[in-house]
């Protein structure tokens, strides 16, 4: 009977290997919680696609739902994070989920979180009874590991919910294609293009702190070039990461230009999250490297931004000043849009602080100043009729 | 002693998890071998490679910055007896480390256990 049954298994280890068949990493995923009920363990989600994730975690939820497990998934993406452990506690102070899979977490990953991440992991084991996931990309994973290697070695394992290209062995550095700026133009928006963003960075991130001066340049925009991909995702402030390590490549290669735009886009991250603190912050360190290099355009660029977050702190005064002083700019070097737009955003000062009069003469000179601009002509027609 | 256990059981628990049924299977060891393998070379720059063939044959480190970096993130492990140091089994096997080797004049694989673990 043995013999026969012996007989009937496949002998080539090809063929077995072919016929053995896989767990999807959502089967997997699924298990592993289900395994750890009750019990702390920590994993990491690999994952690049934010839709994807959505989905994933949509229908995990439902399936744990029906084994009466509840998925809770807190969304740090609006929070800066300096204590995992009091954030963990907090979130789930009225009831005890189940399970816990943490998105957004590469807000926040910087010194203080990373460093607190490695201490507090015995603490964080002993008081979560129950299986704890962090959705981050590979971008963020790698600076986990590499950074918070402590915690990220508490892992029980890593799902990853990447294409096939992950796969790839460790390239030779000979073999790595580095990627000119003027790929990003021809390439931006067709269909490989995030797949090809990501393979770069995880190959430049791989070397990271031996790169040559060239490649360092490149990394740096390759960075900026993966937090644009962000700009128009509810969960933009992951991008932070991306700007806060090219913002580091820049300051050490003394270019003062390009960290003053990477100020400019965490300023409006931040102020997009209602963040106007570091937004207001972010501005001031670009408003000065502005005036240091003699960047009238990004000096009066800063200066208006500034000029939203205190419109938005209710600090019209402040405001009004900053208005003034990036319209004068604007004027010095003939930007009749940015002239026109800037108006446009003291008319909303008076408005707010009541001065009808002046808000609606302020409108008239904007639209004059942007009369070839219908979309800036509509805004100035709304706030006209919002005065009238 | 305590780092190799801790990195088998990784794998069991990895193996495991990639098993369908009850019984772990040789496709879901090697599976497993290249996830873990693929999350310990997460954080390591690809430069440690020659300094990895370098502890491979010499079976010791050298303090640098770079072999002390090695040590710390277990890229190569400390084993007792007369203290010598050799690769992380799971990056010996790595193609790239093996060309590294290979590159650096070794040709062959020349590991052999030096004293008891």
């Amino acid at each position: 009977m043995a013999k026969g049954r012996g007989r009937k298994k496949p002998t080539h280890k090809a063929n077995r290997k072919l016929e053995a068949p896989h767990p999807t990493e959502f089967d997997k995923l699924l298990r592993f919680i289900v395994t750890f009920q009750g019990r702390f363990a920590l994993a990491f989600i690999c994952g690049e696609d934010r839709r994807e994730r959505q989905g994933v975690l949509a229908s995990l939820a439902d399936l744990l739902r029906e084994k009466g497990i509840e998925l809770r998934q807190i969304d740090l993406t609006y929070q800066e994070v300096t204590d995992l452990y009091s954030t963990l506690k907090e979130e789930c102070r009225q009831d005890s989920p189940a399970a816990i899979v943490v998105t957004g977490i590469e807000a926040s990953l910087k010194g203080s979180l990373l460093a607190s991440l490695n201490i507090q992991r015995d603490l964080i084991s002993r008081e979560i009874s129950c299986p704890l996931l962090f959705w981050v990309s590979n971008f963020a994973l790698t600076v986990i590991a590499r950074e918070a290697p402590d915690f990220y070695d508490f892992r029980h394992t890593v799902f990853n919910f990447k294409s096939a290209k992950d796969i790839q062995p460790l390239m030779n550095q000979d073999t790595v294609l580095r990627t000119p700026t003027t790929l990003f133009d021809q390439r931006r928006g067709s269909v490989s293009w995030t797949t090809f963003l990501f393979d770069q960075l995880e190959r430049y991130q791989k070397d990271e702190d031996c790169l040559e001066l060239r490649d360092r340049m490149a990394y740096g925009e390759l960075l900026e070039e993966v937090a644009r991909s962000y700009r128009d995702e509810r969960c933009r402030t992951e991008a932070l990461i991306y700007l806060e390590r090219a913002l580091k490549i820049y300051g050490e290669l003394q270019e003062k230009g390009r960290e003053a735009e990477v100020l400019q886009a965490i300023a409006d991250i931040s102020y997009l999250a209602d963040n106007y603190a570091k937004a207001a912050e972010s501005l001031g360190r670009a408003l000065s490297l502005h005036r240091e290099i003699g960047s009238r355009l990004g000096e009066a660029n800063a200066l208006r931004s500034l000029g939203h977050v205190k419109r938005m702190q209710d600090a019209y005064a402040e405001a009004e000043q900053l208005y003034s002083k990036a319209f004068e700019i604007y004027a010095s070097i003939d930007d009749k849009y940015s002239q026109g737009g800037t108006l446009l955003s003291l008319a909303e000062v008076y408005r707010a602080l009541g001065d009808q009069e002046k808000a609606r003469s302020l409108a008239d000179q904007a639209k004059e100043l942007l009369a070839s601009f219908p979309q800036m002509v509509q805004r100035d027609e709304h706030i006209m009729q919002e005065l009238s | 002693m305590a780092q190799r256990w801790s990195t088998r059981l990784r794998l069991i628990q990895e193996a495991c998890l990639e098993t369908m049924g009850d019984r772990i299977d040789e496709a879901a060891v090697e599976k497993a071998i290249v996830n873990v393998r693929a999350e310990l070379t997460r954080p390591m720059p690809q430069t440690y490679l020659a300094e990895l063939a370098k502890i491979h044959k010499s079976k010791q480190t050298d303090n640098t910055p770079d072999q002390r970096s090695i040590l710390f993130y277990r890229y190569a492990l400390e084993y007792n007896g007369d203290r010598w140091v050799d690769v992380h089994p799971l990056i010996y096997d790595m193609q790239e480390f093996q060309t590294e080797l290979r590159s650096l004049g070794s040709g062959k694989r020349t590991r052999t256990k030096k004293a008891n673990t």
